[in-house]
């Protein structure tokens, strides 16, 4: 760790004031514009996507499922002062069956995007809050390559300068992902039918939000075979770009502090000083 | 073909992407994350095989009447 005397706030302290309110970590950082940028595009995109879906998003869930947690599992969850006003104002949506807007789906994909970004946030000020002011850097900021490899699955790692890494990443991860859309036939694309598999593949970046655009959405027609095993291929490579973020995170802190790069069993481990 | 066949070949595929990425997480050199796929890649198969075997013995000893 770095030493408490070096450091520019406990980053304990900056990332639960991010968690609960996007920019006033970087604020309690002495970093007052950077916080207000933060604050306005975070709490910015949330607002929008509410205005478009009619804070109604999470009225998608079933019923039987609506409670204290049910929110937890979210992209949402990420901006987490944006997520309780939310529940606080307009919970599960309206009580008697009514039309969604026609922007109730780009709603949910911005305040998804939200607390996404608001994820990214909380990375960089925990970084910065351990980071001597007059620390000299190296390489490019850890919190920019994550939000890259969030993106596209494999562009942080090829920024990184580990292009063979980055290319199987891409491979893997958006290969799996199309084919699983393929066996769904599109129904793993609607947040509506498919809530949390929706959460886990929006952790698949472009490729995932692209898709779902792109498409349209398409109905369910008929019976699918491998409808059940669609959602999974869907789903886990946004699981699995969770580990590729975090790989990706562990190598740029190292260079960014200007660490020796490790035996490969210690890289995930303490951060020396 | 079976759907059980079809079923445990999907499952072979999606387990390449779980033992890769786990590789990649654990080993930071390209060269040694490669070659520990293989062996990775059966234990993992092993493992899941050792956990289905548990739960078709339970069902069969408590489920069925």
């Amino acid at each position: 760790m770095v030493e408490t005397a070096h450091r520019r706030g406990d980053p304990n302290v900056a990332v639960l004031l991010t968690w609960f309110l996007p920019g006033s970590g970087q604020v309690y950082l002495g970093r007052w514009v950077p916080g207000l940028l933060a604050f306005l595009l975070v709490e910015g995109l949330y607002a929008l996507g509410w205005f478009l879906s009619d804070g109604r998003t999470f009225e998608f869930l079933d019923p039987e499922l609506r409670g204290a947690m049910a929110t937890i599992l979210t992209p949402e969850a990420g901006n987490l002062g944006g997520l309780i006003a939310q529940m606080r104002y307009v919970g599960f949506g309206l009580d008697e069956p009514a039309p969604f807007p026609n922007t109730v789906a780009l709603g949910g994909i911005l305040t998804a995007l939200s607390g996404v970004a608001n994820l990214f946030l909380m990375v960089h000020v925990h970084l910065e809050a351990r980071t001597p002011p007059a620390a000299p850097h190296a390489g490019k900021n850890p919190a920019l390559l994550v939000a890259c490899a969030w993106l596209v699955p494999g562009l942080g790692h090829f920024l990184e300068g580990r292009r063979l890494r980055g290319t199987i990443v891409f491979a893997l991860l958006v290969g799996f992902f199309l084919a699983g859309t393929l066996m769904a036939e599109g129904s793993n694309l609607s947040r509506e039918r498919h809530f949390y598999y929706w959460s886990g593949q929006f952790l698949l970046g472009l490729p995932a939000i692209a898709t779902e655009i792109l498409s349209g959405r398409p109905p369910v027609t008929g019976p699918l075979p491998y409808g059940d095993v669609g959602l999974l291929y869907a789903c886990m490579p946004g699981l699995l770009n969770v580990m590729a973020m975090l790989d990706v995170y562990g190598f740029a802190e190292r260079r960014w502090l200007g660490a020796e790069l490790p035996a490969a069993a210690d890289l995930h481990g303490e951060v020396p000083v | 073909m079976s759907s059980i066949v079809i079923h445990t070949a999907l499952f072979f595929a999606l387990a390449v992407p779980i033992v890769v990425m786990g590789a990649f997480y654990s080993e930071v050199e390209d060269g040694p994350a490669l070659r520990s796929i293989p062996r990775r890649y059966g234990v993992f198969l092993l493992a899941c095989a050792a956990v289905a075997g548990v739960m078709l013995l339970l069902e069969a000893w408590f489920v069925s009447s």
